[in-house]
């Protein structure tokens, strides 16, 4: 650097003479005229002693190369873009000198006189560099500054877009891809958003630019030289991370060494210290552990657990907490539910003939064994890839096979109905083991990643031969059949007599019906269209208010639900012993796959071998498939679990944070590629990759490294936040905690577990909780409402219908099943408040946690409330809260009209199965219900502290 | 008088212009005093700061279009199962000629088919002439309010695909629909009803069910919401029938106390306020919904101008009437599903009960629309998944013969907002088998309703796994020739 400063300032030195000659004007001479005012008013800051900004302004090299931050505060030659003039001027923020008077305009004049004659510098091969880094500075850049900066600097980068330099308006945002196009301002999304021809107009919420100012840049980009742009995708398009091998970062060194618990902390505090950012003070331990309780298991502590750790909230003890329910199988009920979201899990088919699958519950069981076993991550991705093809993995291993059955069953012919299943097996393996978005491949080489069209077919034809099928399989000894025998069989004998009596009752309901109707359609049928009746009999709708009672309507619409949805095989035999696994077909016609122009299936372009993504392997050769035994999706299954692929471990990671956190390092999970949100902490990731590696890809010891940290227990407030929220707007460097709503599962558990009446018992076919019948008529699927001992199951074990979602799971966001899914939503909608609030769901529990607190503490009201929050919260109430709560309880207990006594009965639509729950006191009971159900509403039992 | 306060007035007018002043003093007295909800308005809209989180956090506020719109609502009229073109809005003499004439050829497997003339008669409606079938004589009076579209094809023939396809514009479950997309750009105007709103056929299940009107990837807030027609008009909207309102007011109190002390120190999540908001709407609501549906609030006159007291036409009379009043009330778009036109089978019979069915209510709905002056600001769309053949299996020739499945040519009419009415654009050959000139695929449907909605179909997208997703995929084009 000093080196080409001085180079260009012996350059210029006869530059200066012959400028000046050329204008008439008596040169100015730095050291007479320049120098002195310098020093007399900017050097009492700007000394090399102690620059303010980095800035020293004691010699032209000094100012040449300018400060660090700040940039040179002089361009040869150029006057106008000259940061030291502008400021002079205070054309820039802030006027300079700082406290002092301005200089007087002949001053200024003077200065710029001087730096006009200085030769502009000279590009390493001799010539005079390209006008236009020289107009970026002095025409272009200012205006940006002036009008982009605020969100687009290289501190904010909204969109991941930084303007502050020519490569990086050639390089672009992260998600839009880049800014300008070299040479035509046309094309140039810049140019189109400043102008408005392109959504959002830009900037954003401010004042347009003038024409003239949009000119100028457009002026800029066009007498760029397209080549410049080639170069810098040449230097983004080589892969670095996260294409580079996986390697073992140094634990960086931080000031405050106080605060680090474990290596984590280091990474995260090393980078807050970059930026001056202190972390936020720890949360409660009544914070803590409700945060940890509800990251592992999804349930909230009981007062009793709650007070045992309060009792000593020592560092030892949350360890020992973490080990205790790191140990807890409602853990992998937890755990397994999220990745049940990723490998977009449902109990149905999905498209309009949605009927379950009837014993895909199997992998449901299997991923949650998996986790509370904390089966290492590789052999997790070998078993669902090709669990059928490692035969030490034995029966368990198939089970995992599930994951490649999940795709949406649509009605489509043949050809595409293989297309459907092949595309969404390679994009559902790629996005969730590698965080790629190889599906865009399909169609043509990926506009972004290096992953060219071809490999996504050499992928493609690992899964080529694979045929998804029900096949006997027995039930292993740590399935539920055989881990609970006695419940298995008494669902089995509900189940058929359930069904033999809805047959019975479809059979003789709908003889009555259709005699009825014949009767009904010559009444209404009008006179000149008789004929109607007899020959479409079957077609003319038959009217609902022509059936006379209550109990009729009732009959019928269940009939109506019933019918026509038992003729499915699957029904009869829900409950035996088979599996869906795969095989791989035989027939080398299946096998033989090609590139397909456009993805389009009648289109084959030529023919491709299995083998692997070329930007990792480095190569685009065929995988040896010698001597191999058993299905080539091992090839596939061994390379991805594999400590040399660098995606895998990085993105197992990144999401098992993402849980932790509420939201990923890498904020798109699924998508580790350049038009991904990309992260700063590629360090940590790589930290937490390596160890998760070394510990034989123990997903638990990722829990500990995590939760030992003190990242993980920052508080959610931070004393200096608005501050913080300008330096780093999404709190990316996590110096404090985000607020986190709980998920829509752990929601309904949650009510269930407060309200004491949680069946805790796991696995097994699903349960079809009592729901809308209208709607779920609507829906493709059949439906036998469950007994409420197995609706009060977790709710990872309720049905999992692709046409109708539960809605309380559905408003609360839960997951799209229809693909892969990566990151909940967090949307607030006032259908929530209809589930909540006035469903029946809801208004049960709170009814079965009143009964539950006044058997357990007695009828004093007092007592009662302090009862209520602590299950709700495991903290006692205010004294605020225990005098509303009270004066509630009173007050409504005490109007006779108030004082209705609520059944279970009139709640329990649909039929059968109607809960007795006797015991419930008079008076006050249905108001401490209403106290209860107001506690499950509250924004603290849906927010995490 | 604080925004808050003249935002909550503003929604007593909204919520029924004709409110008497006994009506109106009952309003007042039950979602305002006895809730206390002027206090969390307030607590909400007093401070600048808290007022542009809460607005951030509802999806549903209006929100710019991308050009000036022309159609504030949209009634989009789904005909399940697919109506015939030849036998309501595209004529083909040759065809009647043809009728009963044997054609060997591939409809699933190759087999012997027969030619099948329409029954039915085409008249020329209005001066603009418009040739409609006598399925609908009610709505030749409308013939001039209407553009057909006769060139249009689409992509996929079985009833579900081709039933998400028309909806969401992919064959496969998982993306949002149209209602949906229109609701993300747009918002909504009336917040205590929901923005898209869905009245299902109770007769018939509908293809592919909810997933046709889901939000797919976008907001969850964007989903159409299905009214039913017995019982909650929406599911959960009111309490179980033993809450008394006054009790449901006494905790709506409570909650806000009990809440209050929680947002304080919890500056940094916007979605609290917005939260606590929701459960205020949520009861409003519970007034604003039943109100909107409450058919026998209209007069006589209007109801038998739609056929409410018909039985045949009863049911799309009854959705065709909710679609005003939503619509009215500032509800974004309704979906309305019409079943029954899948006539592989006695088409005479079963389009000709079509008719019957939806005539009247249909023609009612474009009339009454005119009359209050909404038929310049609602876009109305009729149509179904995809058109039928000119030919049918030999098989159904004794019983009365009917149309199958067919993808490459179909008829849609669009009315109101922006839709010069009385035009006819686009040809099919002279069977009525392939689209010839003028052609459109559901894609232009889809940009044009966008369109005339202020909303340009290639910049509303939104970014899902990996790129930015689109209603019309790659673009649509808008059809021009019936735009005013």
């Amino acid at each position: 650097m000093k080196w080409r400063v001085v180079a260009i300032l012996l350059g210029s030195i006869p530059a200066i003479l012959a400028g000046s000659h050329l204008l008439g004007e008596s040169p100015v001479d730095f050291e007479r005229d320049v120098q002195p005012l310098l020093q007399e008013k900017c050097l009492s800051c700007h000394t090399a002693a102690a620059p303010q900004s980095d800035l020293v302004m004691e010699s032209i090299e000094a100012m040449l190369e300018g400060g660090e931050k700040a940039g040179p505060s002089i361009l040869a030659g150029d006057s106008a873009g000259s940061p030291l003039v502008r400021h002079l001027r205070g054309e820039l923020e802030p006027r300079m000198p700082v406290g002092g008077d301005p200089l007087p305009e002949a001053q200024i004049a003077l200065i710029a006189r001087w730096i006009d004659q200085m030769a502009p510098p000279a590009a390493p091969d001799g010539t005079a560099q390209a006008a236009s880094s020289h107009d970026f500075q002095s025409q272009v850049k200012p205006l940006l500054e002036q009008n982009c900066l605020a969100c687009h600097s290289s501190q904010t980068h909204q969109s991941g877009l930084v303007v502050e330099t020519e490569t990086a308006l050639l390089k672009g945002g992260a998600i839009q891809g880049p800014a300008i196009v070299a040479g035509n301002s046309r094309e140039s999304p810049l140019i189109q958003r400043l102008r408005g021809t392109r959504a959002p107009r830009m900037p954003m919420n401010g004042q347009p630019l003038s024409e003239e100012q949009i000119e100028r840049i457009a002026r800029w980009i066009d007498q760029l030289d397209p080549a410049l742009a080639a170069r810098t995708a040449e230097d983004s398009g080589k892969p670095g991370w996260p294409w580079t091998p996986v390697a073992q970062p140094e634990v960086p060194s931080v000031k405050n060494q106080e605060w680090v618990r474990n290596p984590v902390d280091a990474f995260v505090l090393a980078k807050l210290e970059k930026q001056q950012l202190e972390p936020a003070a720890p949360v409660s331990p009544r914070g803590l552990l409700r945060r940890l309780y509800f990251s592992l298991i999804g349930l909230p502590p009981t007062p009793e657990e709650m007070g045992r750790f309060l009792a000593d909230p020592s560092p030892e003890a949350y360890r020992l907490e973490v080990e205790r329910l790191l140990a807890d199988s409602r853990y992998g009920e937890h755990w397994g539910r999220h990745w049940l979201d990723l490998a977009r899990y449902s109990d149905t088919r999905g498209g309009a003939i949605d009927d379950p699958q009837t014993h895909l519950w199997r992998y449901r069981d299997y991923v949650i064994r998996a986790f509370n076993q904390d089966r290492p991550y590789d052999r997790f991705i070998k078993e669902q890839l090709a669990g059928d093809a490692f035969r030490t993995y034995g029966d368990e291993g198939k089970l995992g096979l599930g994951f490649l059955g999940l795709w949406v069953k649509v009605e489509a012919n043949g050809q595409q109905g293989r297309r459907n299943y092949i595309t969404d097996v390679v994009n559902t393996t790629s996005s969730v083991f590698m965080g790629l978005t190889l599906g865009c491949a399909q169609c043509h080489d990926h506009k972004y990643d290096p992953l060219p069209q071809a490999d996504y077919f050499r992928i493609e034809s690992f899964f080529s031969p694979v045929n998804f099928d029900k096949q006997d399989l027995a039930f292993h000894q740590y399935e539920m059949p055989l881990q609970d025998p006695e419940r298995w069989e008494t669902r089995k004998k509900a189940w058929k007599e359930h069904l033999e009596k809805i047959k019975e009752n479809a059979k003789a309901f709908k003889k009555e019906l259709s005699e009825r109707q014949i009767e009904h359609q010559l009444l209404v049928a009008p006179q000149d269209l008789k004929d109607w009746a007899h020959a479409d009999q079957k077609m003319i709708p038959f009217p609902k208010d022509t059936l006379r009672t209550a109990e009729e309507k009732e009959r019928s619409r269940k009939i109506e639900l019933m019918t026509g949805r038992f003729a499915n095989p699957n029904v009869d035999g829900y409950y035996d012993p088979k599996a869906y696994v795969v095989r791989d077909s035989p027939l080398q016609h299946n096998i033989a796959t090609y590139v397909l122009t456009g993805g389009n299936w009648r289109l084959r372009a030529e023919q491709v071998q299995p083998g692997f993504l070329s930007a990792i392997t480095g190569n685009s050769d065929p995988v040896d498939m010698d001597g191999l035994v058993g299905s080539r999706r091992q090839l596939l299954a061994k390379w991805i679990a594999n400590r040399e692929n660098p995606l895998t471990a990085r993105v197992m990671v990144n999401r098992i944070w993402q849980y932790h956190f509420g939201k990923g390092l890498v904020a798109t999970p699924s998508d580790f590629g350049s038009n991904g949100s990309g992260t700063v902490h590629q360090d940590l990731i790589d930290w937490l990759a390596w160890e998760f590696m070394e510990s034989g890809w123990s997903i638990k010891e990722i829990h500990r490294l995590i939760l030992d940290s003190n990242v993980y227990a920052l508080s959610m407030t931070h004393p200096r936040s608005e501050e913080y929220e300008k330096v780093d707007p999404g709190n990316l460097q996590f110096w404090v905690r985000d607020p986190v709503r709980i998920p829509a599962e752990s929601l309904r558990d949650t009510i269930l577990a407060v309200s004491g009446q949680m069946n805790p018992s796991m696995g097994g076919p699903p349960f079809f909780p009592e729901e809308n019948l209208e709607q779920m008529a609507r829906a493709g699927t059949w439906w036998i409402p469950s007994s409420p001992e197995e609706v009060n199951r977790r709710t990872v074990y309720t049905i999992q219908s692709r046409s109708y979602p539960i809605p309380l799971i559905k408003v609360f966001d839960g997951p799209n099943l229809d693909e892969s899914c990566v990151d909940r939503g967090n949307t607030t909608v006032t259908p929530q408040v209809f589930s909540l609030f006035n469903g029946k769901f809801p208004h049960r529990q709170s009814r079965a946690m009143a009964e539950r607190i006044q058997s357990e503490v007695g009828p004093d009201p007092l007592k009662q409330v302090v009862r209520a929050f602590q299950l709700a919260f495991q903290r006692d109430p205010s004294p605020m809260e225990k005098t509303r709560s009270l004066a509630f309880l009173g007050e409504s207990g005490g109007a006779p009209e108030h004082r209705e006594r609520l059944s279970l009965k009139q709640v329990s639509l649909v039929q059968n199965h109607e809960s007795e729950h006797g015991g419930m006191g008079q008076g006050e009971t249905g108001s401490l219900a209403d106290l209860c159900l107001i506690l499950i509403n509250l924004n603290e039992f849906v927010y995490l502290e | 008088m604080r925004k808050g306060e003249f935002e909550f007035c503003d929604q007593v007018e909204r919520l029924d212009p004709r409110l008497g002043e006994m009506g109106r003093r009952d309003f007042v007295y039950r979602f305002g005093k006895g809730l206390g909800s002027l206090a969390l308005t307030s607590l909400l809209y007093g401070d600048g700061r808290l007022a542009a989180a809460a607005r951030a956090e509802n999806p549903l506020l209006p929100k710019k279009p991308h050009f000036t719109p022309k159609a504030k609502s949209c009634i989009f009229m789904f005909m399940q199962g697919a109506p015939s073109q030849m036998d309501t809005f595209d004529p083909k003499p040759k065809l009647n000629e043809l009728h009963g004439k044997p054609i060997l050829r591939k409809y699933g497997s190759l087999e012997k088919r027969m030619y099948v003339g329409s029954p039915f008669k085409f008249k020329r409606h209005g001066q603009s002439g418009i040739e409609m079938s006598d399925m609908f004589t009610e709505l030749g009076t409308c013939a001039d309010d209407i553009a057909v579209v006769r060139a249009m094809h689409t992509s996929s023939e079985a009833h579900t695909t081709a039933t998400f396809f028309m909806n969401t514009g992919v064959t496969i479950p998982g993306s949002p629909s149209v209602g949906a997309w229109t609701i993300f750009g747009l918002g909504t105007e009336n917040q205590n009803l929901p923005a898209f709103v869905v009245l299902p056929d109770t007769r018939t299940r509908i293809f592919g069910g909810p997933i046709n009107w889901a939000n797919g990837y976008l907001p969850a807030a964007t989903q159409g919401t299905l009214l039913n027609s017995e019982g909650d008009p929406i599911v959960d909207l009111s309490p179980p029938a033993e809450v008394t309102t006054r009790r449901q007011e006494k905790n709506l109190e409570l909650l806000n106390q009990l809440n209050a002390p929680y947002l304080d120190v919890h500056p940094r999540n916007p979605n609290l306020l917005a939260r606590m908001r929701n459960y205020e709407l949520a009861f409003r609501m519970q007034a604003a919904v039943p109100e909107s549906l409450d058919l026998d609030s209209e007069p006589r006159k209007i109801r038998e101008m739609y056929g409410l007291d018909n039985k045949i036409s009863e049911p799309m009379a009854r959705k065709c009437l909710m679609a005003r009043r939503l619509v009215e009330r500032g509800v974004r778009f309704v979906q309305i599903y019409c079943g029954g036109w899948d006539s592989h089978e006695n088409i005479a019979g079963e389009h000709k009960k079509r008719g019957m069915e939806t005539d009247r209510p249909i023609a009612a709905l474009l009339k009454d629309l005119k009359q209050r002056g909404l038929l310049d600001q609602t876009l109305v769309v009729w149509g179904g998944e995809f058109g039928r053949t000119a030919d049918n299996t030999m098989d159904f020739f004794r019983t009365g013969p009917g149309r199958d499945h067919n993808k490459n040519a179909m008829v849609m009419w669009l009315a109101g907002a922006g839709i010069k009415g009385g035009t006819v654009v686009g040809e099919t050959d002279e069977l009525g088998i392939k689209c010839v000139e003028d052609v459109y695929h559901t894609h232009d449907l889809h940009a044009t309703m966008l369109g005339l909605m202020g909303l340009d179909d290639m910049r509303l997208t939104y970014y899902h796994s990996g790129r930015f997703k689109r209603l019309t995929d790659l673009g649509g084009k808008q059809i021009k020739e019936i735009l005013a």
